[in-house]
């Protein structure tokens, strides 16, 4: 009887060894995010973390995702807690048809007009001081402008980031949550892009 | 007949075990998520829509790790809000602490 329970036990924690989570491996699907040119986001239900770096402060990034409905989705824009990015505050907003016309001092802020029919939601920085966040798959740590949940509507949405005062440094958009395991692509071949 | 604990000392031990490994199992959808998701469901009456809030719902994506239900919940406080910009007409309100 005894060795029967054993059995049991052993086997409870090996089933659940099996199935704990691994936390190492949760983690945005991380890419390259390019100045110029635009980033197809083919599967929005997915989380992603897009890295860019403002070469100059004219840079304008472009992101375009087509959710078949409409879809809610946790975005932010993080930047490496370092010292000489103190002052840089990349901003984005979400830009397609169905989306509220931007106010005046929001459009004022858009780095290019809104293409004809479409709307936008601007990003803000809820904190001045901003609040700090450790990133747990590159392991370090970011200012963020603090995760937002969005509506946007079904159709082609185009996500705009551009550095409002021109300062430059890297960046991360961020969608969605670390919310699976999720294939880290490239990443570690790629460290220097990703982590600084 | 079910086995007394007392005389199997592995089973307390198994137990405690399987305790501690579904500590970190997940979390429950909070109370922000719950307010924002609501909150869609009455813009999408308002608009005949069905968004897509499949990450926020309680078996959804955001529950998987306490740092993932962290981040939802912080997004679904600052998402009711820009809600209401989006739609002046949306009554809903906060989840937490205004």
């Amino acid at each position: 009887m005894r060795r029967h329970a054993t059995k049991w036990a052993l086997g409870a924690l090996v089933t659940g060894l099996l199935l704990a989570p691994s936390h190492g491996a949760l983690a945005h699907l991380p890419n390259i995010f390019e100045a110029g040119e635009l980033l197809v986001i083919d599967d929005p239900l997915r989380s992603f973390a897009l890295y860019g770096e403002f070469e100059r402060p004219d840079d304008f990034f472009e992101a375009r995702m087509t959710p078949a409905t409409p879809l809610a989705i946790p975005v932010e824009i993080l930047v490496p807690g370092r010292d000489e990015l103190v002052d840089h505050r990349p901003l984005f907003a979400i830009v397609g048809p169905g989306l509220p016309v931007p106010s005046a001092a929001e459009r004022a802020l858009l780095p290019r007009p809104l293409p004809e029919g479409a709307g936008a939601i601007v990003a803000r920085y809820e904190r001045e001081d901003r609040e700090v966040i450790f990133e747990s798959f590159t392991r370090r740590v970011f200012w963020t402008n603090g995760p937002t949940a969005y509506v946007v509507p079904a159709g082609e949405m185009r996500f705009w980031v551009w550095s409002p005062e021109g300062t430059t440094g890297k960046f991360v958009l961020g969608f969605g949550v670390e919310e699976g395991r999720q294939d880290p692509g490239d990443l570690l071949s790629n460290w220097g892009d990703y982590a600084y | 007949m079910g086995l007394p604990l007392s005389r199997h000392p592995t089973w307390p031990l198994a137990a405690t075990f399987w305790a501690l490994l579904c500590a970190s199992c997940g979390a429950e959808q909070g109370p922000e998520c719950k307010a924002f998701v609501s909150c869609v469901g009455e813009l999408d009456v308002l608009h005949g829509t069905h968004t897509n809030v499949d990450r926020f719902l309680p078996e959804g994506a955001c529950w998987g790790s306490d740092k993932g239900a962290e981040v939802c919940e912080s997004a679904c406080r600052r998402g009711i809000p820009r809600l209401r910009e989006q739609e002046p007409q949306l009554s809903c309100q906060q989840g937490g602490v205004p």
